[in-house]
């Protein structure tokens, strides 16, 4: 049943003020059964009906998609801890803007970001990935830039002519952090980021990110346009079918296959979504090796955790129905961040897009540091089974993408626990071709 | 110096080729592996696994000496092809052949 939230038992859907809306579906036991309404029927705004393949595979579109919404939008680029100390930085890659970008935290401790240009001819500055400077010098002629992104040193300078520095300076790009994610923005933005977050970072207030020393790390560049790699992550339908070999009666039961999941929450262009896995999953007998891992230390794939919840203590805003099912929490910041929270570890996904038919994935999990061989053994196991699971979804990324370019299909069709899908293909319609009058959730 | 510690001297044979140090090449090693030969290894580890990994705790995970180091790059090739053994029965799903060309480290993990 759908339910208001503060008032259980009645059905309807709920638009809240600050332009957010929920939908539920009820938990029995430890069971969700699937339900006979649609959550979709909370969001009235993004339709029922089948949607255009032409945002998927029209270069068109796409170059619209690079000017006015990863131009224009705050971007995650890094989190807070891969620049502990003064002088630590990364150099991180923002392709749909050809923009390069310099992360950098100065004596004040304050991380900046700089476009990652020499001012004298245009060279790039920085060619490493990441590092520890007093300052940036340039190789070609030896200019110079401290970390506040100030010209230090013009070698020759006697040469030049009326040369200003301050107009020399790097490039300044806006730059926020919100809970240690890094987000910079090209254009001058039209929100801070906390507000452009808005509700999303109401729901993700607390999580213990910092807990997550240890990151494992996977990436790809996929033959796959960016919203379908992005969807890949927004439903949980696909998980009996296409992740069957890999994922085996652990996130659907006999009595619910549908991939319903317990409710989800829009916040304007962001969304998140509870899912359930099945209790009941034990490995085979003779899975010893899968028996030992889940032994020592859970994980989100060696291991459903149903049936405990401590971290919403934590992070009230996670499972907020309280399912005794709920095993992780699936959230999206729009245009290309996946967080993927669980109690023990978390992962993010960030999805750049090269061309419309190719996008570069980076994948991190955010693990403990373990203190024993035994967990380090577990952690193993998880990412080599999360890695097996990741490569089902990229063949189908790249064989959808594929099939879509011919044509054949000009439309596609969404079941109700593909809202994600609607509502990011409903966000960037709104963003690329915003029409007066079309009931927004994006602005 | 032993390769392995003294009570595994016996699993000597099979760290030339499983006792690799990173994530990616212990990727590789299993999808270039037959199932035979996957099956072997899983063997030959697995009935000892719980009693290694108990042995391993004693020490500290970040000052591991060398030949616990191995055993241990042993048992994190067990994690990835008990995957082919317990839950596929071939070494790479042949809807997902892309897993060998990801990028992979989990290095910082210890």
């Amino acid at each position: 049943m759908l339910k208001r939230p503060e008032k259980r038992g009645l059905p309807g859907p709920r638009v809240r003020a600050d332009n957010t809306c929920r939908a539920e579906h009820a938990t029995t036991g430890t069971q969700t059964m699937a339900d006979t309404r649609p959550l979709t029927q909370a969001f009235p705004f993004l339709g029922t009906g089948p949607v255009s393949t032409e945002p998927y595979t029209s270069p068109e579109f796409f170059e619209l998609e690079k000017e006015r919404i990863f131009r224009r939008e705050w971007l995650n680029l890094a989190r807070d801890e891969e620049l502990p100390n003064p002088g630590d930085f990364v150099v991180r890659e923002i392709e749909p803007c050809n923009a390069s970008i310099i992360l950098v935290r100065g004596e004040d401790r304050v991380v900046r970001a700089f476009h990652n240009i020499c001012s004298h001819r245009g060279n790039k500055l920085v060619f490493a990935e990441k590092g520890t400077n007093s300052s940036f010098m340039c190789r070609y002629h030896g200019w110079t830039y401290g970390l506040d992104g100030a010209l230090k040193l013009v070698t020759a300078q006697d040469k030049f002519f009326n040369l200003d520095r301050a107009d020399c300076a790097l490039p300044a790009v806006h730059c926020e952090t919100w809970s240690g994610f890094i987000f910079v923005n090209l254009s001058q933005p039209r929100q801070s980021l906390r507000e452009f977050l808005g509700g999303w970072a109401d729901f993700a207030t607390g999580y213990p990110f910092e807990r997550g020393t240890a990151p494992a790390y996977m990436s790809y560049e996929l033959k796959a346009n960016w919203k379908i790699a992005v969807d890949a992550f927004q439903e949980t339908y696909h998980l009996g079918y296409l992740h069957r070999k890999t994922m085996r009666n652990m996130y659907f039961t006999p009595q619910d296959h549908s991939g319903s999941f317990l409710s989800i929450d829009l916040y304007g262009p962001h969304r998140r979504y509870s899912v359930w896995a099945n209790g009941d999953y034990k490995p085979p007998e003779s899975a010893t090796v899968e028996h030992l891992a889940r032994r020592f230390g859970r994980n989100i794939n060696a291991g459903a955790t149903a049936g405990e919840t401590p971290i919403t203590d934590l992070c009230p805003g996670l499972n907020p129905t309280r399912a005794k099912n709920w095993c992780w929490e699936n959230a999206f910041v729009f245009p290309n961040l996946v967080v993927t929270f669980t109690p023990e570890i978390w992962i993010l996904s960030r999805f750049w897009p090269l061309a419309q038919d190719r996008t570069r994935w980076e994948n991190i999990t955010f693990y403990p540091k373990p203190k024993t061989a035994s967990e380090r053994f577990s952690r193993e196991y998880g990412f080599c089974h999360l890695r097996d699971v990741a490569a089902e979804d990229v063949d189908t990324m790249e064989g959808t993408t594929k099939a879509l370019l011919s044509g054949a299909r000009k439309t596609m069709h969404l079941q109700d626990s593909e809202i994600g899908v609607r509502h990011l293909l409903h966000t960037v319609e709104n963003y690329v071709r915003p029409k007066p009058g079309r009931a927004v959730a994006a602005e | 110096m032993p390769y392995l510690p003294e009570k595994y001297a016996d699993l000597e044979q099979f760290c030339a080729e499983w006792a690799l140090e990173t994530s990616q090449e212990r990727h590789l090693k299993r999808a270039s592996s037959s199932m035979s030969e996957l099956q072997a290894f899983y063997d030959a580890i697995t009935p000892r696994a719980a009693e290694i990994l108990t042995y391993l705790d004693t020490f500290p995970l970040d000052a591991l000496p060398a030949a616990e180091r191995r055993l241990l790059n042993l048992c994190l090739s067990l994690a990835d092809v008990s995957l082919s053994v317990e839950k596929y029965r071939v070494p790479l799903l042949p809807d997902a052949p892309y897993s060998t060309k990801f990028r992979a480290d989990t290095s910082a993990l210890g």
